[in-house]
């Protein structure tokens, strides 16, 4: 394991990297993809294929960072919902990972703790309202109902964003009604229990104005989490961490 | 070569000794020296019984020392079937032929052993039988019953109802029977018509309630003179007739009588066809024919005689019930069984432990033992047993095998005839090989043929009899023949027309292929069409109904389909079809209830107004309908077809029109989530770039102009345009089933186990298997099993939803309900529910059913938190030392099955809502004595709100195991004591 990217028990790597690089790039990162990771993401039309090229190749080279092992060696596993890990033989210090995209930004967690992230851009859409009516709990929609105009829709979203990266931790993502729980955005990194399941520790990740995004933690054993944010750069034929990184 | 061949070779053949001794060789012994004549083979024996059929019917009565008195000749006055009249000169008393003593069989032989579910097993010798009818025939004459009357009897297959038959049969009136588990409806249908003097019932306290149901029938009885309680039981007050006892009337003056003879001819039983139009036929079968018939097939067919013991399972309501009476007559002993069958062994433990030698059951219980893997032969000792007998329906050549193996080297006769005949046109022979699906011979001096029939292939015809047999039916009551022309002489001028199809096969045996007729064979259940219609006429929605039979290949006996025309068009709805299954299954029985109702335009209809069912049967089934220029409408039957098809595969029906408008819906939902269009309707929502909240988009949008609820993850089912239309579509329908069937048992009233936190049913299995109960047994399932379905998340709703089903099977109580774990929280709600709508719970049980804490009040609640967070404290040490080498983190558990786990969550959340509110009846917890750490004692708390009294069983097992083998069988057995309400006898 590369000391310089090593964990301590609480911390959380989260690495954005672009999705909108040229076609050249695409075409040498999807040399870094298994087969398998090359026929899914040529199912896609042509902006998705792309996204899903470059994305597998960022969560390949950070993988790669973390573990020591060459980006085209890393092999996944896929839970019971579909979730992505790395294989066992590989993940021997625990290392757990997710990805989101939103658009061409891509934001993947690295900690060793069960974890989900999601990131979505803030777009206004006249039906978000309807589908958080129908699906949040109570106590989330009387908190959105309290805001006005932007930030009532940036109170959509991180709600969104905080809820969704709750269902990818706990790996079956939309299979779990999203009513179960609520997230509170007015509290900085939280717990909220699952009824006859885990706990989860969520917190909204700071991404500016455009942007909402949110990671969650399995919250057995992992005490307040440290986050570590890094960027990634396409150079030299893959992806590598760029000179600067934010504790 | 070799499939046939080892079909071929017969699978029991008699040995040289048992031929020698059979009745039969010794019955052709006496023809050979009376005649002359040589019969060299059963063929040869066979052609002269039927040539030569007077002089075998008069040698018959001879050879066998029949009590009677008067000329043998003539044997038989008349050459056509239908009119011919056998031995006009002789009289005879039928009861007094059965209970006289015979040779090998004395008086103090046993003549009937009772045995029973619920009592200790009666043995009746034949001079005790033959006292007690005495009396009772005394008893009966002087209370002025005449000869010819008619009397009537509702009685359970015990002692009773043989002593009150022949007591009846003793004084020259004729008897005629239905079980107590029949509809009062159907009860009073046929003794209407008969306007019966006499009625014997059973009024003791039973499961079904008869009484009430007795007291329903006698309202309808305005003929009847008096009443006699079969048991003791007390006659309600409310009849307000002149009642006897039978154990008093038994004790009368017996020696006074003196067994009477009547004319040969007079009418002794008389039972019920199941009627394709009006109400059921009555057929009065006369007392001579049906004897001599009787004592033929018992003793040359089946070679019954003195020291044989023959149980031939039935209810009193069955011909086979008349028919193993008359068996006495042979020097037999008979068994009845007054009881159901709870599991595969429950006959074959009846046949070993009584001695039973021949054993008469159906080929479904043949099948029933042969699925659950149950060997006779290993769990019994059979040794007495010679010989099985199977009647009902088609035998299927495995169970000849199967007998072969489990049962022992013995004959399987498969034996078929009727109502119509109170007896077999095919049965067994004890001097011939059994083979594979045949039926070993021909009734003797009957000529029984396979008339070529257009409907059919030949060999294969309608079965007819040809010539005079004396079992034929005198007549039909109050008719003056021309119905009873139309019913067995009309289709084939001259000859008895049966209604089977058969063939007789190159080793002289028979087969049989079903009926011929427009009678319904509903999973080998024989329904007529009629008691539907009258059922239905009763809802003024339906205007014109015509019943049917469906056959799925290969499969003996269809299902129930009912066209209906509605009095306004279209407007059969899920709520009207409800409403129809109910009406069917309370005024006839749940076998009326039919598999397919579809709404049609007009019915079939022949040029006289009369619906043709067998047109609408052959249309649906397939074959090219015979006669369509004898339809009125013969248009009618493609609409016909189509219907069905329609309701039958609802979303795979659904109309082109409709489904492309749902893809131009989803379509435009799509594009407008995905901003993307066009989109092609094979392409895959998450490769257009879809993500949860865009999925999410398409449910909410979806469900808002569908007004329907899809599941949260639709789009990971169905992530592509077309796929989500059948999505909806099948929305629509509502063709889960959350009450399914869990046994094949059907003679009681139904016991409904309902699900545990997964929703499922399957962890019943076991218990199913092992549980005494002679009821069907239903598991009810969760909702969310569905994919299409929304879990439910409140146990209220819960309860409400599966109460509504569970009244489409059964409409009225009382009923029986079981929980485990988290249903028993549901069968409780649900039991709450059905009081409140005034139905009375028989049965409530709670197996290790926990509440959550929140139920507990402080005081109790306080020492269980305490316990609970010294338990975390010590499981948080133990994982914190496994922890230390690494930075594992559990993973979440292991998944269940998606549907599974999503039924769990939402279960889990109505777990921790619910509380118990009162119930003002009574039940009973199942406690096992393992408790599970995380749950408290439910105890205080059920004690608290059942308030009609709380039993406690406890188990020695614990929740994981109480439904698994080798513990279940605790369980199984403490609960079926439990259900038979008789816990206490522990």
């Amino acid at each position: 394991v590369s000391s310089k990217y090593g964990f301590s028990a609480n911390t959380v790597w989260l690495w954005q990297a672009r999705l909108d690089h040229p076609g050249e790039v695409v075409a040498a990162a999807s040399q870094l993809l298994s087969p398998q990771e090359r026929m899914q993401a040529a199912r896609g039309s042509a902006d998705v294929a792309r996204r899903r090229v470059l994305a597998r190749a960022a969560l390949r080279a950070v993988l790669g960072c973390h573990t020591g092992i060459s980006p085209t060696v890393v092999r996944f596993e896929y839970g019971p919902f579909g979730k992505p890990r790395l294989a066992s033989a590989q993940s021997g210090g625990g290392v757990q990972f997710n990805l989101s995209s939103t658009g061409d930004l891509c934001l993947i967690a690295v900690t060793t703790a069960e974890v989900g992230v999601d990131v979505e851009r803030i777009a206004g859409r006249a039906d978000l309202e309807a589908v958080a009516s129908r699906f949040f709990a109570r106590d989330e929609l009387t908190a959105i109902r309290q805001r006005r105009g932007n930030e009532r829709l940036r109170a959509l979203f991180q709600t969104w964003t905080l809820k969704e990266a709750l269902v990818k931790a706990d790996g079956r993502g939309l299979t779990l009604p999203l009513d179960w729980f609520a997230v509170s955005i007015d509290e900085g990194p939280q717990v909220v229990s699952l009824e006859g399941g885990h706990s989860w520790t969520v917190m909204t990740l700071p991404f500016g104005p455009e942007i909402a995004a949110a990671v969650a933690l399995h919250s057995g054993t992992v005490p307040e989490p440290a986050l570590v944010f890094g960027e990634l750069d396409w150079d030299g034929g893959s992806f590598v961490p760029a000179a600067e990184v934010t504790r | 070569v070799t499939e046939t061949a080892v079909r071929d070779q017969p699978v029991f053949t008699p040995t040289f000794d048992a031929v020698a001794r059979s009745q039969l060789t010794a019955f052709m012994r006496f023809c050979e020296s009376r005649t002359a004549a040589t019969f060299s083979d059963q063929a040869a024996f066979y052609r002269f019984s039927v040539e030569d059929f007077r002089l075998f019917w008069s040698l018959f009565v001879e050879w066998s020392d029949l009590t009677v008195s008067g000329a043998l000749e003539p044997v038989c006055s008349g050459d056509s079937c239908e009119h011919a009249v056998f031995f006009p000169q002789l009289a005879l008393n039928y009861a007094e032929n059965l209970l006289r003593p015979l040779d090998g069989a004395d008086d103090d032989t046993p003549a009937v052993i009772a045995c029973h579910d619920a009592r200790p097993d009666e043995v009746l010798t034949r001079r005790a039988l033959r006292d007690r009818v005495a009396g009772t025939a005394a008893a009966l004459a002087e209370l002025g019953v005449q000869p010819g009357d008619r009397v009537v009897a509702i009685a359970p297959n015990d002692a009773n109802a043989i002593v009150a038959c022949l007591a009846t049969a003793a004084v020259g009136a004729s008897f005629s029977t239905a079980s107590p588990d029949m509809g009062s409806f159907a009860i009073a249908d046929r003794f209407r018509q008969l306007a019966p003097s006499v009625l014997f019932a059973t009024f003791a306290e039973r499961e079904d309630a008869t009484a009430a149901r007795v007291a329903d029938v006698v309202r309808e009885l305005p003929s009847l003179q008096f009443i006699v309680s079969l048991d003791d039981g007390l006659v309600p007050s409310e009849i307000g007739l002149a009642s006897y006892r039978l154990s008093e009337l038994a004790k009368t003056r017996r020696a006074e009588f003196a067994w009477p003879r009547f004319d040969f001819n007079h009418s002794l039983f008389i039972l019920f066809s199941s009627g394709t139009t009006g109400p059921p036929k009555c057929i009065v079968h006369g007392a001579g024919g049906t004897l001599v018939e009787h004592v033929k097939e018992h003793r040359l067919h089946l070679d019954l005689g003195p020291g044989d013991t023959l149980f031939f399972h039935s209810s009193t309501a069955w011909m086979m019930w008349n028919w193993q009476l008359s068996a006495l007559a042979s020097g037999a002993t008979i068994l009845v069984y007054d009881g159901g069958i709870r599991a595969p062994d429950a006959l074959w433990r009846i046949v070993a432990e009584n001695g039973v030698t021949v054993f008469g059951t159906s080929p479904p219980y043949l099948k029933l033992c042969e699925d659950a893997q149950f060997s006779p032969r290993r769990e019994f000792r059979l040794d007495r047993l010679r010989a099985v007998l199977s009647t009902g329906s088609i035998l299927p050549d495995a169970s000849y095998d199967w007998v072969r193996s489990e049962v022992g080297a013995l004959p399987l006769q498969s034996i078929s005839g009727g109502t119509d005949i109170i007896g077999c046109f095919v049965l067994g022979n004890p001097n011939l090989p059994v083979r594979r699906g045949e039926s070993q011979w021909r009734s003797l001096a009957l000529d029984v043929r396979a008339m070529p029939s257009p409907a059919v292939t030949w060999p294969i015809g309608e079965l007819i009899c040809a010539n005079p047999f004396p079992s034929r039916p005198v007549g039909f009551f109050g008719d003056d023949g021309r119905a009873f022309h139309q019913a067995y002489f009309a289709a084939n001028e001259g000859v008895w027309t049966h209604g089977d199809l058969f063939e007789v096969t190159s080793s002289g045996g028979a087969r049989l292929h079903g009926r011929s007729d427009a009678v319904l064979n509903v999973g080998g259940a024989r329904i007529g069409p009629a008691e539907i219609y009258r059922a239905l006429a009763g809802l003024p929605e339906i205007q014109d109904a015509i019943a049917v039979e469906q056959r799925t290949d290969g499969v003996e006996g269809g299902r129930l389909v009912l066209l209906v025309v509605m009095s306004v068009p279209g407007t059969l709805d899920a709520s009207m079809r409800a409403r129809i299954r109910r009406e069917l299954a309370r005024s006839a029985t749940p076998a009326h209830v039919p598999a397919v109702i579809a709404e049609v335009g007009e019915l079939p209809q022949t040029h006289s107004g009369k619906r043709s069912e067998r047109a609408a049967r052959d249309a649906l089934n397939g074959i090219a309908v015979r006669n369509r220029s004898a339809l009125r409408n013969p248009e009618s039957l493609d609409g016909l077809v189509d219907s069905v098809a329609r309701v039958e595969a609802r979303q795979a029906a659904r109309r082109v029109g409709e489904e492309a408008t749902d893809i131009a819906t989803i379509s435009a939902i799509w594009e407008e989530a995905l901003e993307i269009s066009p989109i092609g309707l094979e392409e895959n929502f998450f490769d257009l770039g879809g993500t949860s909240l865009s999925a999410l988009r398409v449910v909410e949008a979806v469900a808002a102009h569908y007004g329907r609820d899809l599941p949260q993850s639709a789009l990971m089912q169905a992530p592509t345009i077309e796929s989500m239309a059948k999505l909806i579509a099948q929305t629509e329908g509502d063709d889960f089933a959350p009450v399914i069937r869990l046994s094949r048992r059907s003679s009681g009233p139904p016991l409904f186990l309902v699900h545990g936190v997964f929703g499922e049913v399957f962890e019943f299995q076991a218990l199913v298997q092992h549980l005494d109960y002679e009821g069907p047994i239903y598991g009810v399932r969760a909702r969310g099993l569905d994919v299409r379905a929304e879990p439910h998340s409140r146990l209220e709703d819960m309860a409400r939803y599966y109460v509504e089903h569970v009244r489409e099977i059964q409409p009225e109580g009382p009923y029986s309900l079981l929980g485990f774990s988290f249903g028993g929280l549901v069968a409780f709600e649900m039991a709450r529910l059905l009081r409140a709508e005034g139905e009375e719970i028989e049965f409530l049980g709670l197996l290790d059913a926990d509440l959550h804490e929140r139920c507990l009040p402080w005081y109790e609640w306080l020492p269980f938190a305490t316990r609970r967070q010294l338990r975390r404290a010590v499981r948080v040490l133990e994982r914190s030392r496994r922890m230390i080498p690494g930075l594992q983190n559990p993973r979440p558990e292991p998944a269940l099955p998606p549907p599974l786990e999503r039924v769990q969550a939402h279960a889990m959340r109505a777990f921790k809502n619910y509380r118990p509110r009162p119930y003002d009846g009574a039940a009973t917890l199942f406690r096992v004595d393992v408790r599970r750490a995380e749950f408290c004692d439910a105890l205080p708390i059920w004690s608290r709100v059942v308030r009609g009294g709380l039993t406690v069983r406890q188990l020695r097992a614990d929740h994981m195991t109480v439904l698994h083998e080798p513990t279940v069988l605790d369980f199984a057995t403490v609960l079926s004591y439990a259900l038979a309400g008789r816990a206490s006898a522990r």
